[in-house]
């Protein structure tokens, strides 16, 4: 394990405990409100009614109750005994977010917004969505309280993500497609902010990830922390101690900083043996040098959709097209505080293949009976990598983040076309 | 600027449509009267902007306009092309990220050299711009802030402080080339910029879907200038030359121009 805790910030950080963002929305460089004005007064608003919310104890009782009977928290920690066997290396445990309500993890962070959405009486909901997950997990909590919900979705995700486009518009909602620029994620979060900043009054942004502007990746992180606190108490009642390796796939990168954020302290103050190691496992595509989403892999420092972080862009700027035939996380940015854990050395960011995801996808579903989405297989590809290197005593968490029935298209089609291997 | 007068301000996107057209381009709208050019730099996800401004910058891009390109045709453009020079002032309007790929004080420093007199960054709102004004006062250059029509009173007051010059306001809650304040009739714009002037010591003017000269009359009442972009970057879209493009902007600005400038005399 890489020794990372001797620069002066960590060393200082494990002092005071981990504390980030600051009061203006900055995590170490990273993060803050790169927004035109339009929007100034709705990120300011929001900040000021999740800081209130967030010291209301009725708030949390509904958030969790909500979490509990209409999601089916908490989320099994699962032993997957026969993968473990089969890699003969540390256990594997997976945190099951894919058993959660619409399938997924994206499900907390709406549930989340919607609550405060309704405390500051907004009526209309708008939201971007990459794979469908986070589409879906809104129209299903407008449906639950009765809002209006509009969905932003690149033309291309609406072809390889059509189960999800079926499900919202069977929840009511309003899926509209981005024909813009990369016809994905990117493009269809540019095209919410637009709705944003033409319908500032009536209108809640429900963002699916930890990105955006200030108070998004905070408040985002904080309500899918539920996955690494479960895990946390989870693994010490199964097995007495910490995780060694706790991993999970980043696009954006909400249910890894959800995973990870319970840790960070852990991490700061142990001593090296003690420590879990946190690891971020990005898209690589098609590999490394070809197109791929690997942002904090290949990507330099800048700014879009209202914050600073790494980026893939071109020498001039302009965004590079991200690609990675998980819908979720084709995405060239991420999350401004994974940029800062990245830089501060505290988590581990790798990356995975199309072909590698595809691989650990085929394994799990045989190995386990559990088919998990190709975002997800990302992780689980670095868990296969690793447990056989760790001793039988050591444990690697996943965060199996979501299923993957809304991917059968994809893989099929991907089985048809390498059918050698 | 001469005080009192109102300024007319044109938007262009550097080589929209055509490669090689934007020296032309940017002297055929001072000869036809601007008083300020507003030019753009591009960036393929600009959050503010409507479906032709994106287009536009699309354009731009696969036609080369780089920030050391741009830097280059101000230049020319300031050093003058057959003994007609660009004299009024520019001022560059973009997106923070090719800034930061560029450099942020090698940006500045080859835009002074270049005779760009300011900057307009809709992504860098006052919360984020602190160091980035310091290095523009440092060299003498303008940083111009936007208003909005959910900007507090407070926060006009502040950001009217912080520019340099003078202010932008976003004359409705839109992305550019919005057709709301064609659909505006109840004077929520006059009211609205009604409210900036009692609040601001500098000049401001306004922009953001104005397509028609009768609609900068009606702004030019209440604002010290109006600035006219996406309509404008549609009167050249279909220009197959840089000739073309030059003569259609000219075209377009002259009789925006002197429609709002003949009423002007009427009421005179």
């Amino acid at each position: 394990m890489t020794e990372t805790l001797t620069t002066p910030v960590t060393a200082s950080l494990a002092t005071t405990g981990y504390a980030a963002p600051d009061a203006r929305g900055h995590f170490g460089v990273y993060g803050g409100k790169y927004v035109p004005e339009t929007l100034i007064k709705n990120a300011d608003d929001l900040e000021r009614e999740y800081a209130a919310a967030k010291l209301d104890e009725r708030f949390w009782n509904e958030f969790h109750d909500l979490l509990k009977h209409f999601v089916g928290r908490e989320t099994p920690l699962y032993y997957a005994k026969r993968l473990s066997e089969l890699l003969g290396g540390a256990k594997i445990y997976l945190k099951r977010e894919d058993l959660c309500h619409t399938g997924a993890h994206k499900i907390n962070n709406a549930i989340g917004q919607i609550l405060l959405a309704r405390r500051m009486g907004k009526k209309r909901i708008i939201a971007e969505t990459g794979a469908g997950q986070h589409g879906v997990a809104t129209a299903t909590v407008c449906a639950l309280f009765g809002l209006e919900c509009v969905v932003y979705m690149g033309e291309e995700d609406i072809a390889r993500q059509a189960p999800n486009v079926a499900r919202m518009k069977l929840l009511g909602a309003d899926v509209r497609p981005v024909a813009i620029g990369s016809k994905t994620l990117k493009d269809a979060t540019s095209e919410a902010i637009r709705d944003w900043v033409t319908n500032p009054d009536d209108t809640f942004y429900i963002i699916g990830s930890v990105v955006g502007m200030h108070p998004y990746p905070m408040m985002v992180r904080d309500f899918q922390s539920v996955i690494g606190q479960e895990t946390k108490r989870q693994m010490l009642e199964r097995e007495g101690r910490l995780p060694d390796v706790i991993t999970a796939c980043v696009g954006g990168g909400s249910n890894a900083m959800g995973m990870f954020y319970p840790f960070l302290n852990e991490v700061l103050r142990r001593d090296a043996l003690a420590r879990p190691k946190l690891v971020g496992v990005e898209a690589a595509g098609e590999g490394l040098t070809g197109r791929h989403a690997a942002t904090l892999t290949k990507g330099r420092p800048g700014v879009l959709h209202g914050a600073m972080m790494y980026l893939l862009q071109d020498d001039d700027g302009q965004i590079d097209l991200a690609h990675s035939i998980s819908a979720g996380l084709d995405y060239p940015g991420v999350g401004p505080e994974h940029s800062y854990l990245k830089d501060l050395g505290l988590v581990q960011y790798t990356s995975a293949t199309d072909d590698d995801a595809m691989t650990a996808l085929q394994t799990l579903a045989k190995t386990e009976g559990i088919i998990c989405a190709l975002e997800t297989a990302h992780g689980v590809h670095y868990a296969i990598q690793i447990a056989p290197t760790l001793s039988r005593e050591q444990t690697v968490v996943v965060c199996l983040s979501g299923r993957g029935d809304k991917d059968l298209n994809t893989i099929e089609r991907y089985l048809e076309t390498h059918t050698a291997s | 600027m001469a005080s009192g007068e109102k300024l007319y301000v044109p938007y262009v996107m550097p080589e929209f449509p055509t490669a090689g057209s934007t020296v032309q381009t940017v002297l055929a709208l001072q000869r036809s009267g601007a008083s300020l050019i507003e030019l753009g730099f591009p960036h393929s996800d600009p959050l503010a902007d409507g479906v032709v401004i994106q287009n536009a910058a699309q354009t731009a891009i696969r036609n080369g306009a780089t920030l050391q390109r741009i830097f280059n045709l101000v230049k020319n453009a300031r050093q003058g092309e057959g003994g007609e020079a660009l004299t009024v002032p520019l001022v560059l309007m973009g997106y923070i990220n090719p800034v930061l790929a560029y450099g942020v004080e090698k940006f500045l420093d080859d835009a002074a050299a270049a005779g760009v007199d300011g900057f307009i960054i809709p992504d860098l709102p006052p919360e984020e711009a602190a160091w980035f004004r310091a290095e523009c006062v440092e060299r003498n250059l303008s940083l111009i802030f936007l208003i909005s029509p959910v900007s507090s009173d407070e926060r006009i007051r502040k950001i009217d402080d912080l520019s340099t010059d003078f202010s932008y306001c976003v004359a409705v809650n839109a992305t550019t080339g919005t057709a709301k304040l064609v659909q505006n009739s109840d004077n929520a714009v006059e009211a609205y910029l009604e409210r900036v002037r009692r609040q601001v010591k500098k000049k401001f003017v306004v922009g953001f879907g104005v397509q028609t000269a009768a609609q900068a009359e009606r702004l030019l009442e209440k604002a010290d200038g109006v600035v006219v972009g996406t309509a404008l970057l549609r009167a050249i879209a279909a220009a197959t030359s840089p000739d073309e493009t030059a003569k259609r902007a000219e075209q377009f600005w002259r009789a925006l121009q002197v429609r709002t400038g003949a009423s002007e005399l009427e009421k005179a």
